[in-house]
Formats: structure tokens, C-alpha cells, sequence
């Protein structure tokens, strides 16, 4: 593609752009506003005052409380309605909308490799629809990268080992620039691309073109038993693990372990599984274990790039899209009764019973943990090394 | 100056008025010229001057990375080096330009040889320890300088990991030891600050009658004690994750490469502050000399000075909207970048106020002053920009950016550093600079710095990143003529070099007070004696103690009196040649 074929980023291309443009343009006449205003005001004084000039100079002011709250509150003012917009918008940015499209972002030195979950994959090019509000999952195989799109508006930096997000509803059809914001070595200013955006029949038979043998979540159920996940975590398998249909997105009882005190005398809390509870899972399953099982998985760190994690994680909750689980059956913790966590793992955590909403509450009080320690469920975890006296065995 | 004298001095009895101030005989410079007597000098005047000499081979070595990089970016796809080239430029133009040159420059040239002065006191309250920190300081700017030069780094200014910590070649280590030191030079200069306002101000000279140098240096010296040890501790951690693999920012070692741009802007964010500030200290004074009045509303620029300093450690995280950092703190950082800025508008408002009724001198101090008010206020207003959360996301390490940070440390700190450098430069030296020269220079200097640095900001608008070596076709244009303001930006930094060296031998005399400005400094010889006062003095009235109007009368009667002695010498010379003529009519008989 030639490179003069891209429009300027004058182009607003996305929802976002229109609007952080006006918030921008405010700025900016505030920024005249005032500089003109200072220049003139030193250039007319100079000139005025100059030393020969035959001007009144009696009784100038040496300090004046009315003047100086005066141009202390105008400017606080202006600065806060700035700040009051500004963070609006952001605020906006921040709230990825439901049914977003997915697309899943590896940044490494020096090139982009983006993935669409119908199976589809691109290098240093994104395409995307028209219209329709896309979310961009990125990670990074080593250094800090940003994935910045001028006719967008919109960046958002690409950090190893984690995962951050950036939604955006291209308004525009054309080809925009790409380029990676962090500095991130020798390559850095050829880590560029482009994102195109088509209409939606253009973009549907896009994607059918180019070689997609597999969607993504295909991938991911291949990984899922060539690396021997499903073992273990298959519904049927004789291992004791938790079994991962239908856990994407709902809230999921675990234990925090601190180094030096027994998984027995941790309470447990709850976090919601989440792309990235799901690949801290996989890497460092030793940093919360679920509720009712022994931390006895190895860790696949380095093991798997983050490209197969990112499939991984995508079948994961492909089956909790395609097949909400039973209730009662294994996958479904909150059925367990504290009987059925002694016959597991030997002994019943903590707060067990209010985190997964047992309707006998009491029952997990029993222990009468000191209050204070027993306030909200995410609490539970910090306050817990204190509130362990007296453990529920 | 009577009838009297006007005849006196047309009779060849040169009076006060038309004497040439003379150079003192003895003073802390020819007290001994032995190369012993500057290395382990004691005196802060004297390091203070060696503070100016290493850091001004500091700015030319930054320099010189600018250089190459404003050539390299006449192309787009680089007109003179390599990418990887490129790269190291950049990172030597950041850390030498603000660890070995911007951190110290007017704190410790100009703190060290000012703060004793105009407090009136003999010497910093620790000798010692301030020769020590200017070791320090040299020792780690040797070793990062040689590293740069000799290896070069690829890291930016940031050092920002996992690239430091794993991925950059080169003596990555080295830079940091040697970053690492000069901050411990930085911490003992703000200890040495702080106990030396605190416990040696002359008699009478109180809080509010002290000079608003003191005040931001003074409040500068907080930011260098609190802020550098968390540095120290940054570049620490940094080291030990590159040279023994201690997992503390590498994800892949179980690091949190978030954590470490917390704790490098916890420290370089305030670090800004420690810059600018006492450029603000520099105006204040300037603008009240030249303006020949008191600052207006002295007591909200002392205070603002406070502010700045307190607040500007709240503020780290807008350097990370674009990172994993959550929604509130995004929130939180950004209201409080917001309230920031407030002292500094309030400072600005302040010193055009005090122009209002002025006698206006515009000598070259005060066209850099002026120029600092100028190009701060834009630097600082565009920092609402940066501040806005939504405009950051667009805006965040692009030419924006940079050009936004120069405005500050360049057209503001660098800018007040110069006007420091002429103001302050009869009192160091003994010696005027040319004026007509010190003009030219500031007023090439401004057009140079404003052509080169405002086409960035329209650069980084249309998006182009920053640290690019390689760059998309459209922004050619603007970047060309960047490169060229660059040139001229570069002429009006040899111009002083050259003629303040000129002026060390040549220069006129200029006495001790060539201003006619109040402070402590300028009621002793120029250059001073080795312990400043011969007698301590003892402060009345507060600083400041300009009049405009008294100021006026005063150069209305000078000037009567100058053009009467004009008058009374060609008289003379009249007379003289009348009677030549009449000896020579004589001799012809």
C-alpha cells in the first residue's frame, strides 16, 4: 500500500474522535485566550512603562487580596469544567459496551499480530467493520507497547502480563494509520500498520477469504487437550479440578494463600472470572486457588506463548457462551455443601456459606470470627489473616 | 551632584558619575589560582563555579544529541543514522540533558552561589558536604556520560521496563549507576538548602523579607530531599533486575512493569518541579530589578512556590492514563494535575502585575524573563491539555507531548537559567557581557526556540509518535522546519558561550552593583571576598526595596547631569581647539 494513500489524521474516524476533538479545541482557545492575553499585557506594560516614558507611576499597588482571589477562583474554575469534561469522556472510554466484537491483540518486537475470533488473523493490519463497537484485548510478549490509531483518537498502552483493553466504533470507512506510542526499542518507529475500515457485507466476506482453516475457539479446544487441560479440567475426568464450562464472567469463590498460614485457615472470597483471572490462572495458579480444590496444577508459564493463551482463554468462554452449566454438577461450586468440601479437600474455608449465598448463613458464623473481619465479601481476603483465631474445622 | 563637580570633572577630575568601577583587588577567584585550591575549595562560590563549568560540557554533550536527532528527522525514513542510532541519541539527549544538566543547573550554580549570599551569611551551613556533592555529581555524570558516549543506551530518559531491565543492549547498568549518584549529589544540595535558610539568615532577615529565590529553592530542596531517594530506589531496583535477575518489574520474572513507572514519575514528575522552580525564582528576581518594583502580591508567589511543591507530588499517575492504571486513580491524578496548576497561573498573573507602573528596563536579564513568561504560559496551558483525561488518550507520547515538555524545561527553565547566567554574571565574574550581544542572543534565541517547537505541537496533534526514527511522509513539512528552528536555537546558545567567555578578559568592570538592584548580593564587591560579608549585616525592611517613581527622577537628573557634563566637556574641548588655534595663528606670525 502506499504510505501517501493514508488520509491525515485530521480524519475523525471512530465515535470518540468527534468529541475528544471538541473537548480539545477548548483547550486550546483557553490556551489563546490566555497567552495572547499575557503577551499583550507584558508587550502594552514594556511599552508603557518603559524607563523615560513620562507616565503616572504614583500609587501602584503592591498586593491586592480581591485581585488575586479573583484570578486564583476564574482559572480554578475553567481548569475544573475541563477536568469535569475531560473526565466524562474518558469516563465513556473506559465502559467497553455490551456485544462489543473481540479481537484479541499480541503486540511483540516489532509487529502486530491481531486475531479475529471467527479465525481469522492479520499482521500489522486490523480490518474491521463500520459501525459496530469492536473491543481490542491486547498483551505483549516482552516490553510496554501502545496500539495508537490517529483517526481514532485512541491509544492504549500493550503491557506484558496483562491484559488491557480499548473499544472503539469506527464511523468512517478508509485506511488509517497504525503505530505502536511506546518506545520499545531498536524497531520501534517500524512497528506501524494499518487499520482499515469496511463496510459490514465487505468485511463478512473478508473474513471467509485468506486461509481460516479453524475459529479461534477452535484453536483453543485443539490447545486445550494438546497441552493436557482437559485432563483434568474435562468434565469427566477423574482429577479433582474445577471444571471450566460456564465459569467465563460469573463470580467464583477462592482462596487467596499468604505465605506461612495453612490453605486451612484462609477464608475463601469471591473474584469474577475474567480474561484475566483465567490467564493468571493458567501461568501463576499458585495466586488464588479455587474454593473446594488443592493447588496441584503446574504452571504454564513460558510454556505457552501469549497468543495460545489468548485461545485458550477464548474457548473458555466460548463454553460459557454455548453451554451454561447444570446446576449441581461439579462446575457449579456454589451447590457444594459444606459436607461435600470436607469429603474433597478436607476441610471447609471460611466464609464459604455467605460468599456463595447459602441460605444458612449462620452456619459459617459459627466460628464467631471477630467482627470487623467478616464485612464485605471482598474484604474477606484482607481481613482474613487476622480473623483466622478460630477456624471452621 | 553640583555646579562644583560638573567643573571638577570637565577639568579632567573624572567624579563618581563617568568612573569606571574597578575589579576588586582580592576576591574569592584570585584569592589562589592552584588547581588545589578549586578542587577541594570549601568555599560555595567557588563550587558553584565548578558546578558551571561541568555543567555546561553536560549541556553541550545533550546538545549534541539533539543535534542528531532534529538532522536525522529531515527524512522520514532518516536522513543521517540508523534507527538503533537514532535511538541512543535520544536516550543521551534525555538523560544527559536531565540528570547531569537540568536537575542542577540553577540550584547548584546559582543556589550555591546565591543562597549564602543573599541570606547573608558566610557559607552554606555544610562546606564539606557540598563539595561532596558536586564529586558526586561529577563522578556519576563520567560514568553515564562515558557509557552513553562510548556504548549508548536505548532506553529514553524513562528507562521504562522490561526494555531497561532485559530487552535494551548496551551499558544500560552504567547509565544507571551514574543517574543513581547524581541524585545523591541533588539530595545533599537540598539538605544542605533547607538548614541553611533555616539556621544562618542574617539578623532581621525574616521569613517574608527573604528574597523569592530563597523561597522556591527553598521549596525546590523539599522535592530534592522527598523525591530523589525514591529514584534512588527506582534505578536501584532497575539494576538488580538487569545485572542479577531479581524479578521485581519483568512480568516474566513475576514483576509488575506498571509498578516501576509509579515509582519513576513519583520522583520525575516532582522532578519538573525541581527545574522550573527556581527558573520562577530567577524571574521573580529579574522582573522586580528591571521593573524597579516590588513584587506584586510577594506573599502568594512565596506561598504558590509551597504549593507547587506539595501538590506536584500528588500528580505522578497523568503520566499513565494510557497504561493499566484503574479508572479512579486516572480520576484522582487528574483532578489534582488540574489544581496544580493553579499556583503556577497565579505566579504569571503576579509578575505581569508587577510591570503595571514599572520604569521597564529591557536589558537582556529581562527579555529572558519576559521570554519565560511567554513560553511558560504556553507550556503550562498545554499541560491542561495532557491533563484532560479523553484529550491524553489521543495525545499521550506523541510530538505533543514533547513539544509541551519543552515549552516548560527549555523556553521555561532553560530560558530563566540564561537569564540567571546574565544577571548574576558581574556579580560572579567582576566583568560586564556585551549588552547589544546579550540582546541579539535572547531575542535569536526566542524566535530559534518558538520555530523550532511549535510546529510540534500541530506534529503531535496529527499523531506522530515520538522516539520515531522513521516517520510517515505526511509530517515531513513540519518536521523540516523544526530542524530548522533547531538551527537557529543552536546560534543562540554559541553566542553567549563566546562572548561571556570574551567578556572574562575583556569585559567592562562592573562593580558591585551594575543593576542597582536590593539584595544582600549586591551590596559587596563584585566578584566577592571568600567569605562573602566583612561584616554581617542586618536586614530592616523586607526585599524589593524598588521605586519606579524615585527610579525615574533619579535617571532624569543622571541624565541632566550627564548631558551637562557632555556640554562642559565639549566646552572644553571647544575652548582647547580654540586655543590651539590661537597658539597655532601665533606661531604662524
Amino acid at each position: 500500500m502506499e504510505p501517501n494513500s493514508y488520509p491525515l489524521t485530521g480524519v475523525q474516524a471512530s465515535s470518540m474522535a468527534g468529541d475528544i476533538d471538541a473537548v480539545a479545541l477548548f483547550v486550546t482557545l483557553v490556551t489563546v485566550f490566555f497567552s495572547v492575553g499575557i503577551a499583550i499585557a507584558v508587550i502594552f506594560f514594556a511599552v508603557k512603562y518603559r524607563r523615560g516614558a513620562k507616565v503616572d507611576r504614583s500609587n501602584a499597588p503592591l498586593h491586592s487580596v480581591p485581585v488575586e482571589i479573583a484570578w486564583t477562583v476564574i482559572p480554578l474554575i475553567i481548569a475544573l469544567s475541563i477536568f469535569g469534561w475531560a473526565a466524562t469522556l474518558y469516563f465513556r472510554h473506559t465502559q467497553v459496551p455490551p456485544g462489543s466484537m473481540e479481537i484479541y491483540v499480541v503486540g511483540k518486537q516489532w509487529m502486530w499480530k491481531l486475531q479475529h475470533p471467527e479465525g481469522r488473523w492479520e499482521m500489522n493490519e486490523l480490518h474491521v467493520p463500520v459501525g459496530k463497537p469492536v473491543v481490542l484485548t491486547m498483551t505483549s510478549e516482552d516490553v510496554i507497547h501502545s496500539f495508537y490509531v490517529p483517526a481514532f483518537r485512541l491509544k492504549q498502552d500493550v503491557i506484558p502480563g496483562q491484559f488491557t483493553q480499548l473499544w472503539f466504533t469506527p464511523t468512517k470507512p478508509g485506511t488509517y494509520h497504525l503505530f505502536c506510542a511506546e518506545f520499545c526499542g531498536a524497531f520501534h518507529s517500524t512497528m506501524v500498520g494499518s487499520v482499515t475500515v469496511m463496510e459490514p457485507e465487505e468485511y463478512a466476506k473478508w473474513l471467509t477469504t485468506g486461509n481460516t482453516q479453524q475459529t479461534f475457539a477452535q484453536v483453543g479446544a485443539q490447545l486445550f487437550r494438546q497441552y493436557g487441560c482437559s485432563g483434568c479440567h474435562a468434565g469427566n475426568s477423574s482429577v479433582k479440578a474445577p471444571p471450566l464450562e460456564g465459569i467465563y464472567g460469573k463470580s467464583v469463590p477462592v482462596q487467596i494463600p499468604q505465605p506461612g498460614t495453612p490453605l486451612e485457615r484462609i477464608p475463601a472470597t469471591t473474584v469474577v472470572a475474567d480474561t484475566k483471572y483465567i490467564h493468571d490462572s493458567i501461568v501463576q495458579p499458585e495466586k488464588l486457588i479455587a474454593a473446594g480444590y488443592r493447588n496441584i496444577m503446574p504452571s504454564f508459564r513460558n510454556r505457552l506463548t501469549e497468543e495460545q493463551l489468548f485461545a485458550l482463554i477464548h474457548y473458555i468462554r466460548f463454553m460459557a457462551d454455548q453451554m451454561p452449566p447444570a446446576r449441581g454438577s461439579r462446575g457449579d461450586v456454589s451447590g457444594l455443601t459444606p459436607e461435600d468440601y470436607k469429603a474433597r479437600i478436607g476441610f471447609v474455608p471460611e466464609n464459604i456459606k455467605k460468599i456463595t449465598g447459602g441460605s444458612d448463613a449462620s452456619g459459617g458464623r459459627t466460628g464467631s470470627a471477630p467482627s470487623g473481619t467478616t464485612g464485605t465479601t471482598g474484604g474477606g481476603a484482607t481481613g482474613g489473616a487476622a480473623g483466622t483465631g478460630t477456624p471452621q474445622q | 551632584m553640583s555646579k562644583d563637580s560638573v567643573n571638577a570633572i570637565a577639568q579632567g577630575d573624572s567624579g563618581p558619575l563617568l568612573a569606571e568601577p574597578e575589579v576588586p583587588r582580592e576576591h574569592y577567584i584570585n584569592t589562589n589560582y592552584s588547581w588545589q585550591s578549586w578542587l577541594f575549595t570549601l568555599d560555595h562560590k567557588r563550587i558553584a563555579i565548578l558546578y558551571l563549568i561541568s555543567i555546561t560540557l553536560m549541556f553541550f554533550i545533550g546538545g549534541l544529541g539533539a543535534m542528531v536527532v532534529r538532522l536525522n528527522l529531515l527524512t522520514p525514513d532518516g536522513a543521517v543514522v540508523r534507527p538503533e542510532t537514532y535511538n541512543k541519541m535520544f536516550s543521551m539527549h534525555g538523560i544527559v540533558m536531565v540528570f547531569f544538566f537540568l536537575v542542577p543547573s540553577i540550584p547548584a550554580v546559582f543556589g550555591n552561589f546565591l543562597v549564602p549570599m543573599m541570606i547573608g551569611a558566610r557559607d552554606l551551613a555544610f562546606p564539606k558536604l557540598n563539595l561532596m556533592s558536586w564529586y558526586l555529581y561529577v563522578i556519576g555524570a563520567l560514568i553515564g556520560t562515558i557509557a552513553l558516549t562510548a556504548g549508548g543506551v536505548d532506553t529514553g530518559w524513562t528507562f521504562y521496563a522490561p526494555l531497561s531491565t532485559k530487552y535494551a543492549f548496551g551499558p544500560v547498568a552504567w547509565v544507571i549507576v551514574g543517574a543513581f549518584l547524581a541524585g545523591f549529589s541533588s539530595i545533599l544540595t537540598g539538605l544542605n538548602f533547607i538548614v541553611t535558610i533555616h539556621k544562618m539568615r542574617a539578623p532581621g532577615l525574616t521569613w517574608f523579607r527573604l528574597p523569592l529565590f530563597i523561597w522556591s529553592h527553598y521549596a525546590t530542596s523539599i522535592i530534592m530531599i522527598l523525591g530523589t531517594p525514591v529514584l534512588a530506589i527506582t534505578l536501584l531496583a532497575l539494576l538488580f533486575e538487569r545485572v542479577f535477575q531479581v524479578g521485581i518489574f519483568d512480568p516474566k520474572l513475576g514483576g509488575d512493569p506498571v509498578l516501576m513507572q509509579h515509582m519513576f514519575w513519583f520522583y520525575s514528575h516532582p522532578a519538573v518541579y525541581i527545574m522550573i522552580l527556581p527558573s520562577m525564582a530567577v524571574v521573580s528576581e529579574i522582573i522586580a530589578c528591571f521593573a524597579r518594583k516590588p513584587m506584586f502580591g510577594y506573599r502568594f508567589v512565596a506561598f504558590s512556590s509551597l504549593a507547587i511543591a506539595v501538590l506536584g507530588f500528588l500528580v505522578w499517575g497523568h503520566h499513565m492514563f494510557t497504561t493499566s492504571q484503574s479508572l479512579f486513580s486516572s480520576m484522582v491524578f487528574s483532578f489534582i494535575s488540574f489544581l496544580v496548576a493553579i499556583p503556577s497561573a497565579i505566579k504569571v498573573f503576579n509578575w505581569t502585575a508587577t510591570l503595571y507602573k514599572g520604569s521597564i528596563r529591557l536589558q537582556t536579564p529581562m527579555l529572558y524573563a519576559l521570554g519565560f513568561i511567554g513560553l511558560f504560559t504556553i507550556g503550562g496551558l498545554t499541560g491542561l491539555h495532557l491533563a484532560s483525561m479523553a484529550i491524553d488518550i489521543h495525545l499521550q507520547d506523541t510530538y505533543f507531548v514533547v513539544a509541551h515538555f519543552h515549552y516548560i524545561m527549555v523556553g521555561g527553565a532553560l530560558m530563566g537559567y540564561l537569564g540567571a547566567v546574565h544577571f548574576w554574571w558581574p556579580k560572579m565574574t567582576g566583568r560586564m557581557y556585551p549588552e547589544a550581544w546579550g540582546k541579539v542572543a535572547a531575542i535569536v534565541l526566542f524566535i530559534g526556540f518558538n520555530v523550532t517547537f511549535f510546529p510540534q505541537f500541530i506534529l503531535g496533534y496529527e499523531g506522530m509518535p515520538r522516539r520515531y526514527a522513521i516517520y510517515a511522509p505526511e509530517y515531513q513539512v513540519l518536521n523540516v522546519m523544526s530542524t530548522a528552528g533547531s538551527s537557529i536555537m543552536g546560534l543562540g546558545y554559541l553566542l553567549p558561550f563566546c562572548y561571556l567567555l570574551w567578556s572574562l578578559k575583556f569585559g567592562k568592570p562592573a562593580g558591585p552593583n551594575p543593576w542597582r538592584a536590593t539584595g544582600l548580593e549586591w551590596q559587596v564587591d563584585s566578584p566577592p571576598t571568600t567569605f562573602n560579608f566583612d561584616r554581617i549585616p542586618i536586614v530592616t525592611q523586607g526585599p524589593y526595596a524598588y521605586s519606579a517613581e524615585a527610579d525615574e527622577l533619579m535617571d532624569a537628573q543622571a541624565d541632566l547631569e550627564r548631558a551637562q557634563v557632555e556640554l562642559a566637556l565639549m566646552q572644553r574641548q571647544i575652548d582647547s581647539s580654540h586655543v590651539d588655534e590661537q597658539e597655532e595663528v601665533a606661531g604662524g606670525v
